[in-house]
């Protein structure tokens, strides 16, 4: 009896370690984030830099404290609309303010297009993907100058918002 | 076992130095890679034996700072088999003026692998040499060692600068003060509450405008400086503003040039302020 006990035992022990030991099946993980649905929010600025890209290696400033010396703008994102509030922050990035908004690719986007009320446009590259876990929302924005004929890149803001729940 | 080893060292030492003269970029020792250089290469300093007795014409094959893909008018090859078939617009120039084995190929790095300047800096320049068929598919390759030549950024910076460099009027900017590399030692290791900058410009119709006189500074608020502590600017200040609105500077008029010099909160002589008048003429990025 004691043997069949111990047998039994170990039987088990052994079925244990093995079940315990299997790899787990990977599960389907799902359709991808939906970047539209994640950009949709109200957003304001949390961070500011300015990189000098003129420079042998560009350098990236913190320049958040000047910006919170006034008002900090904030984004509104809805399923194609644009909303920018600047009234009051030290300058406007953001053209008229309203308008509509599009991705490059709908599902990895690089590229936030703005298409303004007064039909200009504007190109922001998104510095990190935006899911509706995200919480942050990366803009960049580069500008150029002309020496002569030639295009030259000169410095870019980054700004990063934060979602406003 | 001592001959041994100085034999070896000096081995060793002739290949590092024959390696470090086999290619280099030419202006230099500093280099402006937004402007005409000139890549250099001396086929009598290379390493590898396979292009000895070959009289040319010989190209430049390059990967960094980067790769040109197959549309690219510069690509290193074409057709089916690019490595035998190099690309007309990578042939090298003979330089008899710098020696018998000595070609170079000219070009803007920034526009010829199409990336911005610290790509260029940071990466360096990478290339081989070979002739038109650089050999392969079961015959042996004809080409140098592979060749990487370091690209020093010039000294852009002045103690006091603008970042962005590329200054504008209406623009946001901040004045830096890289108090660590001041050449005045009365200023050297500035208090967090000691640095004040006094800033003077002149504008498109030729007057000037200053925040305060240069003896006023210390006792506006606006003009004082904060401390950087963390990160890359760490131990430098900065003071950032719009200029127009900083300034109040009128509608129809923008800043030609300016002066900053960064003094102490109380001035009692020249220790007390930075060296040099610091002219800054590129605003508006002219």
């Amino acid at each position: 009896m004691k043997r069949i006990f111990k047998f039994t035992a170990l039987i088990l022990a052994t079925t244990i370690i093995v079940v315990s030991c299997r790899p787990k099946k990977f599960s389907d993980i799902g359709d991808v984030s939906s970047k539209t649905k994640g950009i949709q929010d109200n957003w304001i600025l949390s961070h500011a830099y300015v990189v000098d890209e003129a420079f042998a290696t560009p350098d990236k400033l913190d320049i958040t404290d000047f910006y919170k010396t006034k008002t900090l703008p904030t984004l509104k994102f809805t399923e194609t609309g644009f909303t920018a509030l600047t009234t009051g922050t030290v300058k406007n990035y953001f053209g008229t303010g309203t308008g509509t908004w599009s991705f490059d690719n709908t599902d990895f986007p690089k590229s936030l297009y703005i298409n303004y009320s007064d039909n200009s446009k504007d190109t922001f590259l998104l510095g990190s993907t935006i899911r509706t876990t995200d919480l942050v929302l990366k803009l960049k924005k580069t500008f150029y100058y002309t020496k002569g004929t030639a295009k030259k890149i000169a410095y870019s803001y980054i700004w990063e918002f934060t979602r406003q729940n | 076992m001592k001959k041994f080893i100085i034999l070896v060292t000096i081995i060793i030492a002739a290949f590092i130095k024959s390696n470090a003269q086999a290619a280099w970029i030419e202006p230099g020792p500093t280099t402006d890679v937004t402007s005409v250089c000139r890549i250099y290469v001396d086929l009598s300093k290379i390493t590898n034996t396979s292009l000895d007795g070959l009289t040319g014409p010989f190209y430049m094959w390059t990967w960094n700072p980067r790769e040109l893909p197959a549309n690219d008018p510069n690509v290193n090859g074409t057709g089916t088999q690019p490595w035998k078939n190099s690309n007309d617009n990578l042939k090298l120039t003979p330089d008899p003026s710098k020696g018998p084995k000595v070609y170079y190929y000219e070009m803007i790095p920034t526009d010829f692998y199409g990336v911005n300047k610290g790509d260029v800096y940071s990466k360096g320049i990478s290339l081989l040499v070979k002739p038109k068929d650089g050999g392969g598919y079961g015959a042996p390759d004809l080409k140098s060692e592979d060749l990487n030549i370091k690209v020093n950024a010039p000294i852009e910076r002045d103690t006091i600068y603008t970042l962005p460099k590329c200054a504008y009027t209406d623009e946001i900017l901040t004045i830096m003060y890289n108090n660590p590399v001041e050449r005045n030692t009365g200023m050297s290791n500035l208090g967090a509450e000691d640095c004040y900058l006094y800033i003077k410009v002149t504008l498109s119709d030729a007057t000037t405008v200053e925040k305060a006189s240069f003896f006023d500074v210390g006792t506006v608020p606006a003009l004082k400086m904060t401390k950087i502590t963390e990160g890359l600017f760490s131990g430098q200040f900065k003071l950032t503003m719009i200029p127009r609105e900083f300034l109040a500077i009128p509608n129809g008029k923008t800043i030609v040039s300016a002066q900053f010099i960064v003094r102490r909160k109380d001035f009692n002589g020249g220790p007390d302020r930075s060296a040099g008048n610091n002219d800054l003429k590129y605003f508006e990025c002219k």
